[in-house]
């Protein structure tokens, strides 16, 4: 059983993800601001922290940098009504996992820390010979001998195009391919322009990988020039 | 009325009379003046002065010939007097010397003989016929019977007929040797003139005339006749005759009219007693009996029977004379007919046709000295005309027969003259009228209006300067010194000392380093205004060794450009606060909005899945997640419309942005059975915008699509490159469901839906953002209906 840690200064926000994570079966621990927080794990360290940004002295930010300075590596996640660009890559960027914007729906909140206590638990449990053929980011793992696909160690089902696009996506980090470069490698003929098949390819493997395919994680869509497939914490604009 | 006074017909109704009634005036005018011209010492028009004198001079010659004759003289052979020979051989000289020569006469063989050769030369046109009432003696011009049979088939017709017309008349009072001819009074002879004449003739002469009349009386002169004795002169021209009778009481006179009369003496060879219907005559006696010496003198001039200077002389002055009766009034009536409408043409000339506004024709335009040089050349040319052609126009005076000849050319050039006089005079008016002389001229288009200008400079400059006292002490001061230097320095030059020099060229430099530094100032302040026009509002002049008055002037630039600065600071901060405010209520919001999201969720967990309060939990999470995209698009058009949204241009491809989001769309679009037809261009679409951006304009746009379009119906999405605009030209096409009922400009606005009642999707915002963030990245965002289609059009710049 994991045991969370939920800080928000409205308790009513912080009840509610109280009954959800505890229909998931997770130990819930609450707090009402930062010191509360920090005296929680103290007391006992957490397997992940659900934090609010805007809470009493200290708040989410300052706490993270304050746990993560003291040695914590567990997940955290940030849960702000700061909706910004920059607010998130501040908050990935001073140590935290994800970052969920309020209003959020409770699934995803729910699917988010699921997928973050999977990261946490099973990183790095692949043998040598399997991370041959196999290309990670973040949670996403693509194995090409075994042709499987993984988010957060959970298996996804890919056609064989979209299993073809994600591979090359991959195995090519960071670099933008574009719908047209996307179509001639993947179906090995030209592409005559005005077709946005590879689009719809696109979506539906976001929808696979992603819990938001709004925001994602790994693959992203560069406007104008293409996808590339990157982590969050680094592709964000900065 | 006015309209009528105005109109067209009027304007040309008139001119063409102007000039009609013009050529008339000048062309009587001519006929009448032409007497006086051709007779050019007249005392009067109707003298005609030379022919009458001439006439009347034959008429006293043949009156002493006759007496010379009665006295018994007769024709011999004798040497003639050389004196006499020059007299006989010219005209012109004649009169002095006949005058002088007669004057100091004794009655002799000479004279007789001279008077004899004057009155028969062979051929002439002077003809003459004297009889002596009491004798029946008959002395007569060589040809007369002859002439006169020729002409009226016997002399007592030809005598009856009274061809002759001129109203010339000879009187002589034998009592006291004073005569008269035709040119006394009025000149002609009438009741009134005649009696006037014999009175005057009766009346003691004033000392001063008295020479002008003895000289004329070559009769008594040449008579030693004692004075008593009574010498009755009757002569006649045209229908008129005289006859007098002097006695001892007063001179008795008597006229009668009608060669009837005189025929009838004539051929009854009575002795001319006979009474007339005159009342006031009545006390004239002419005496019973016969008298003594009674003449009856006839005299005439022929026109075809020689020719000589007489016959053209008397033609001539028959035709002025008759022209100058007839034309007179004609002349006088078109010359006043001529100004009156003059005058008329003058109000019409240039009026519109309800008489307000000015029409200027095209050649009104042309410049006014052209049209006065044009004016004046009309004027002076007939005059060089005159000049050239001067004996032809001496012939034309003179000679009637070159008349008809040039008449019509004459006319013509007439006609040319007032035409062209009278375009060119009007045209002058016009300008007048309208206010444009001056403007259309060259003279005030290099001078009056340049003048004009300067005057408002200086005016407006003096009137400046007259408000600020200071300066313009300073200035006279300046001025001052300045001219107290330089007539200083003059005076000094002027007083032979090389030093003045000295002063005056150091004045001279001190004022070009003046000029210089202030030459120099200006040149910075204008930079740095441009500067500040350019948009730079950090931008000041530095106000460094500048002259005082330059110094004062980019100090008070600064200031204003300080002011400017913190308004558009403030405006800036102001929008921004309002940025910064709307985002800070929104995380106020969105926090509580949580909670009930959350609670929500809850609710519809702990029910059952059908039932009403489970539809209820599901409105209730369907309006929340609504409220917050509602939020998140207010927040986002007020950053977009406040520009505080961080933009980072890069180059793309517009068409490969186009598919993303339409692949991002496909399901949506599919569910709505809506089919999209693209038409991109080939080549990518390099466009130099921010692609986020973009793309939230076109994922607005592609939703608007989704939520507003006619299902079933396809949706155009065309990219085309205008030329020379530097923008790509993006449209999006779709048929809308609902009617659109409002205009473009109501759909941009903020909170705007095509269907008021179709408020479950959507914030309305979608447009106003997508225009905010279209103009934000250089382009341009707007929509057009057209009836039930739906066109937005978004411009992006091109990368080059």
């Amino acid at each position: 059983m994991y045991h969370i840690l939920v800080c928000d200064d409205d308790r009513e926000i912080v009840e509610a993800i109280r009954i959800y994570l505890s229909g998931d079966g997770y130990r819930v621990t609450s707090a009402y601001n930062g010191t509360e927080a920090l005296a929680a794990i103290h007391a006992e360290t957490p397997h992940l922290a659900i934090l609010d940004i805007m809470m009493p002295e200290p708040d989410g930010l300052r706490l993270t940098g304050m746990l993560r300075e003291e040695g914590y590596t567990f997940p955290i996640l940030f849960l702000s009504a700061k909706a910004e660009d920059t607010d998130k890559i501040l908050g990935l960027n001073i140590g935290a996992d994800d970052y969920i914007t309020k209003p959020f729906r409770p699934l995803e909140l729910m699917a988010r820390v699921k997928s973050a206590l999977r990261r946490y638990t099973t990183f790095g449990n692949l043998s040598e010979e399997e991370k041959a053929h196999c290309y990670t980011v973040g949670g996403l793992t693509i194995n090409d001998d075994t042709k499987e696909v993984t988010v957060d160690g959970e298996p996804v089902r890919l056609t064989p195009t979209e299993y073809a696009m994600l591979l090359l996506l991959m195995q090519n980090r960071g670099r933008v391919f574009s719908t047209e470069q996307l179509y001639t490698s993947i179906w090995n003929e030209p592409s005559f322009g005005a077709d946005n098949i590879v689009a719809v390819h696109i979506r539906h493997i976001r929808e696979k990988i992603e819990i938001n395919p709004r925001e994602p994680r790994y693959l992203k869509v560069v406007w104008g020039l293409g996808y590339k497939i990157d982590s969050q914490d680094k592709s964000e604009r900065s | 009325m006015k309209r009528l006074f105005y109109s067209g017909i009027t304007k040309t109704f008139l001119a063409v009379c102007l000039l009609v009634s013009s050529i008339a005036a000048v062309s009587y005018g001519f006929l009448t003046l032409r007497a006086p011209v051709l007779y050019r010492n007249a005392e009067s028009v109707y003298s005609t002065k030379r022919f009458s004198e001439l006439f009347s001079k034959y008429v006293e010659r043949t009156a002493v010939y006759v007496r010379y004759l009665e006295d018994g003289y007769s024709l011999r052979f004798t040497e003639l007097d050389p004196q006499l020979e020059l007299l006989l051989e010219g005209e012109n000289a004649e009169s002095d010397l006949e005058n002088a020569l007669l004057n100091v006469y004794e009655p002799s063989e000479t004279a007789f003989y001279y008077y004899h050769s004057k009155l028969n030369q062979e051929p002439s046109n002077y003809q003459y016929y004297v009889k002596n009432t009491v004798t029946g003696k008959v002395y007569a011009s060589k040809n007369f019977e002859n002439y006169a049979c020729q002409k009226s088939g016997s002399l007592d017709a030809f005598l009856s007929s009274g061809i002759i017309s001129e109203n010339l008349y000879l009187i002589l009072n034998t009592q006291n040797n004073r005569s008269m001819t035709g040119g006394g009074h009025d000149g002609v002879l009438n009741r009134a003139n005649f009696l006037w004449s014999i009175d005057f003739l009766g009346r003691p002469l004033p000392e001063m005339a008295k020479d002008m009349y003895y000289d004329r009386n070559y009769l008594d002169a040449s008579s030693d006749k004692d004075p008593e004795k009574d010498v009755t002169i009757l002569w006649s021209v045209s229908n008129q005759y005289v006859e007098i009778t002097p006695g001892p009481e007063s001179p008795a006179s008597a006229v009668g009219d009608g060669s009837e009369e005189m025929g009838k003496l004539l051929a009854d060879n009575k002795t001319g007693s006979f009474r007339l219907d005159f009342t006031e005559t009545e006390e004239t006696e002419f005496a019973s009996a016969p008298q003594k010496d009674t003449y009856l003198l006839y005299a005439f001039v022929a026109d075809d029977l020689a020719v000589d200077g007489f016959s053209d002389l008397a033609s001539n002055f028959n035709q002025a004379h008759s022209d100058y009766q007839n034309c007179l009034q004609y002349t006088l009536l078109f010359t006043v007919l001529s100004i009156l409408l003059f005058i008329a043409c003058h109000a019409v000339s240039g009026r519109q046709k309800d008489g307000t506004a000015f029409r200027l024709h095209f050649y009104d335009r042309i410049f006014t000295e052209f049209i006065l040089a044009a004016l004046a050349g009309l004027f002076v040319l007939p005059y060089f005309l005159f000049r050239r052609f001067r004996s032809f126009f001496t012939d034309f005076i003179t000679d009637y027969s070159l008349y008809s000849k040039w008449i019509p050319v004459i006319l013509g050039g007439l006609t040319a003259f007032f035409l062209l006089a009278a375009l060119l005079y009007f045209s002058l008016v016009r300008r007048i009228k309208a206010g444009t002389l001056l403007r259309s001229s060259i003279l005030g288009r290099l001078i009056f209006s340049p003048l004009k200008q300067l005057f408002h400079l200086i005016f407006l400059n003096l009137k400046e300067f007259l408000s600020s006292p200071s300066s313009l002490w300073k200035t006279l001061l300046q001025l001052t010194i300045s001219a107290v230097w330089f007539f200083g320095s003059l005076l000094l030059l002027f007083a032979g000392s090389l030093w003045g020099l000295l002063p005056l060229f150091a004045g001279a430099g001190f004022f070009a380093f003046l000029c210089l530094r202030n030459t120099l100032d200006h040149m910075r302040i204008l930079r740095c205004t441009e500067e500040m026009a350019g948009g730079n509002l950090s931008a000041r002049i530095s106000q460094e060794s500048m002259l005082p008055s330059n110094k004062r002037l980019s100090e008070d630039i600064n200031h204003i450009c300080d002011g400017l600065h913190s308004a558009v600071e403030e405006q800036t901060k102001s929008e921004r606060m309002k940025t910064e405010l709307i985002t800070n209520v929104s995380h106020d919001i969105k926090t509580p909005l949580t909670s009930i999201i959350n609670y929500i969720e809850l609710i519809k967990n702990e029910l059952p899945d059908e039932g009403p309060v489970a539809s209820y939990a599901e409105t209730l999470s369907k309006k929340s997640w609504r409220l917050k995209a509602l939020i998140d698009d207010l927040v986002e058009a007020s950053k977009a419309s406040s520009g505080t949204i961080r933009l980072e241009p890069i180059r793309f491809n517009a068409a490969e942005l186009l598919r993303q989001a339409i692949g991002d769309f496909e399901e949506r679009l599919t569910e709505r059975n809506l089919t999209v037809c693209m038409n991109l261009p080939e080549s990518p679409v390099n466009v130099l915008a921010d692609g986020v951006c973009t793309h939230r304009i076109i994922e607005n746009l592609l939703s608007n699509v989704c939520k507003y379009a006619l299902s079933g119906t396809r949706v155009f999405i065309t990219l085309d490159l205008p030329e020379n605009t530097g923008l790509t030209l993006l449209t999006m096409k779709n048929t809308s469901a609902s009617a659109l009922s409002k205009t473009p400009e109501e759909l941009m606005m903020r909170f705007s839906r095509g269907d008021e009642a179709r408020s479950d999707e959507g914030s309305g915002l979608g447009l106003s953002i997508a225009e905010s963030l279209a103009a934000l990245q250089g382009g341009t965002f707007y929509v057009e209906t057209d009836g039930d289609l739906f066109k937005a059009k978004l411009t992006i710049p091109l990368a080059e």
